[in-house]
């Protein structure tokens, strides 16, 4: 034997399921075993028999059969009606390929045992690969004994490993992951509802997943007429690593002097930090740069304080024909409420939207909102470091805007940190009071791994869009807000 | 609402939906016997004896369709009327022929009196 190649044996992965549920596959690193049992624990109203039947049906999609047995007292003509408004609900596929049945009786009459012999004797009658057993609490309560218990639970997962059957059990029931179930089975997954304030959430967490890695801790999870989504926490799925950059040839800005300045344009695939007060001209410099798109450099506008329409009205103030991009469908302009949004979610639909166009141009207005979609505000730095590094993986360039607080004067200040990896790139926008008038003036702070143009040039938004021209004598004081001419011996 | 009182052999694997149908037809008047699958039906039937049975289809063990070709095949029981429930049908399966009277669930009560009178109907009419 080859004892070189037997030690470097690379170990086999197990065949997985898709679960069909956005996010899971990635939480699960591929989907569910074949062959295993798994919890699915929540409380009433958690999400439960929404995510048990989704997995159902699209694994019914796969070609595959479903055995769903209750023990519950909600009849299975509720169960579908309710159902019924799901995307994924197929009503042409009961019964033939999805069969709901109660094991009320059987349980009644024979105890666990009639359980098992249900479960045998219907799926392999159906030709069932996958089975769900609505209501485990039901059984925990019928039993004399732990132990009976314990066997049982056992019996299930030598019936499902004969099956090759991937059987899902779903409980409400408290009981703590000491107990035998959750020590026998293959995967406990539990679904949660939460509340802070006044906003109440979803989550799923996996609590312990047999054959692999899972993605550890809280997600949080959303249920709509698209079913169950669970959103893996986008630093955990992306990673914090930051790629080497990219070669390809700068982009304009689509302000030529701006242009100038940065020695030709941004650098592809980076990221820039646009900071400076309300009203100053950060929405139309994103404007200006997204409206250099082409049908083959797509932009993307990802709004969350100004509308579609608003933005098409101001673009167009200032010389941009965004309208006419938008019907070319060389610009899309996407809306985000900011009334309860998750954070996870604003990040998937934004990568979404990128992956769906093969986004270049990428302006989102504004990083601030992002942070108030943030429940917990530790985690602001790695998921907007996740994001940007994502979308640097994707190839896309990107401004975001951050407004500052201060109108005129003061420090300015970033509310978030971990800014060296979000943006590459930072401009300062300013008002500034100047010979007895309010000015906008602007520079730039840092451009990624290149010389630049660093002076301060004072802003001007007209018909034809943001020009920057030379202080009209050498100022210092940007940052302050109170610019003063250099003394004239510095000069 | 039915004439008369009724045997009625209700199979039907959901308790809930056992207990409250039964129990309305039992205020209404009808004698009820009840079978949690159709196998259990099967064996009640020759004892017990129905005017009519309401089954419904997704059952485990029997399900309702294999309980009605059980029934037809049994000269004794073959002229028993039934009333087959369901929430859904199987796509190659006409409802309407495969029982006197179809019923998709969730239903009314006075929907299923009608549907049993409708199927003791058909079976006192002679075919043409």
């Amino acid at each position: 034997m080859d004892q070189g190649s037997q030690s470097e044996r690379v170990a086999e992965p197990l065949p997985r399921v898709s679960t069909g549920i956005f996010g899971l596959d990635n939480i699960l690193e591929g989907g569910f075993v074949p062959g295993a049992v798994y919890i699915v624990q929540g409380t009433p109203g958690a999400g439960k028999t929404i995510l048990s039947n989704q997995f159902c049906f699209h694994r019914v999609v796969q070609g595959e059969k479903v055995l769903y047995v209750t023990l519950l007292a909600e009849s299975h003509s509720r169960l579908m009606q309710h159902l019924s408004s799901m995307s994924f609900y197929d009503a042409s596929r009961v019964p033939d390929s999805v069969f709901y049945v109660s094991g009320f009786d059987d349980l009644q009459n024979e105890g666990l045992q009639g359980i098992l012999r249900l479960l045998n004797s219907e799926s392999t009658r159906l030709n069932a690969t996958t089975i769900v057993v609505d209501g485990l609490f039901v059984l925990e309560e019928s039993v004399a004994s732990e132990r009976e218990f314990r066997q049982f639970i056992n019996h299930l997962s030598s019936l499902a490993s004969l099956l090759g059957s991937t059987i899902l059990l779903l409980t409400n029931s408290r009981r703590g992951p000491t107990s035998p179930e959750f020590t026998m089975v293959d995967g406990w997954i539990e679904i949660g509802m939460m509340t802070l304030d006044y906003r109440s959430y979803r989550y799923l967490q996996v609590h312990k997943f047999r054959g692999s890695g899972f993605v550890l801790g809280r997600h949080m999870a959303l249920v709509g007429n698209d079913g169950f989504r669970v959103l893996p926490r986008l630093e955990t799925v992306t990673g914090l690593a930051p790629n080497n950059g990219s070669d390809a040839p700068p982009l304009s800005s689509g302000v030529v002097e701006l242009d100038r300045m940065l020695h030709g344009g941004l650098p592809h695939g980076s990221s820039t930090l646009v900071l400076g007060p309300t009203g100053i001209g950060k929405t139309t410099l994103g404007l200006q740069f997204v409206a250099e798109a082409t049908p083959e450099q797509p932009g993307l506008i990802f709004s969350f304080y100004e509308t579609p329409a608003r933005i098409a009205r101001k673009a167009a103030g200032v010389g941009l024909r965004l309208a006419e991009q938008i019907e070319a469908g060389s610009v899309e302009v996407l809306w985000q409420s900011l009334t309860d949004t998750l954070l996870d979610d604003i990040g998937y639909r934004l990568l979404g939207a990128v992956r769906r166009r093969g986004v270049q141009r990428l302006f989102v207005d504004g990083i601030d909102a992002i942070e108030q979609s943030s429940i917990y505000p530790g985690r602001l730095a790695p998921f907007l470091a996740a994001l940007a590094n994502a979308l640097r993986d994707e190839g896309v360039t990107t401004i975001f805007t951050s407004e500052i607080p201060q109108l005129v004067g003061g420090e300015a200040e970033i509310a978030f940190g971990a800014v060296s990896a979000v943006a590459e790139n930072i401009m300062l926008l300013r008002y500034v009071e100047l010979e007895a008038s309010l000015r906008r003036v602007f520079s730039l702070v840092k451009v990624r791994e290149s010389d630049f143009d660093a002076s301060v040039r004072e802003l001007s938004i007209t018909a034809q869009g943001l020009q920057l021209k030379p202080l009209p004598a050498p100022m210092e004081g940007l940052l302050t807000g109170h610019m003063t001419r250099y003394p004239s011996s510095v000069v | 609402m039915s004439a008369s009182p009724r045997h009625v052999l209700l199979v039907e694997d959901e308790p809930g939906t056992m207990t409250t149908v039964a129990l309305l037809l039992e205020m209404l008047g009808h004698r009820v016997s009840r079978a949690a699958n159709g196998k259990r039906a099967l064996a009640m039937l020759l004892q017990e004896r129905p005017d009519v049975v309401v089954t419904d289809y997704m059952m485990p063990h029997m399900n309702g369709l294999e309980l009605i070709a059980a029934m037809k095949a049994d000269a004794s029981l073959a002229t028993v009327p039934i009333v087959l429930t369901s929430a859904a049908m199987p796509a190659h399966v006409d409802s309407q022929v495969a029982a006197d009277a179809f019923l998709r669930k969730p239903y009314r009560i006075d929907e299923l009196t009608g549907a049993i009178d409708r199927a003791l109907q058909r079976r006192r009419t002679p075919p043409p």
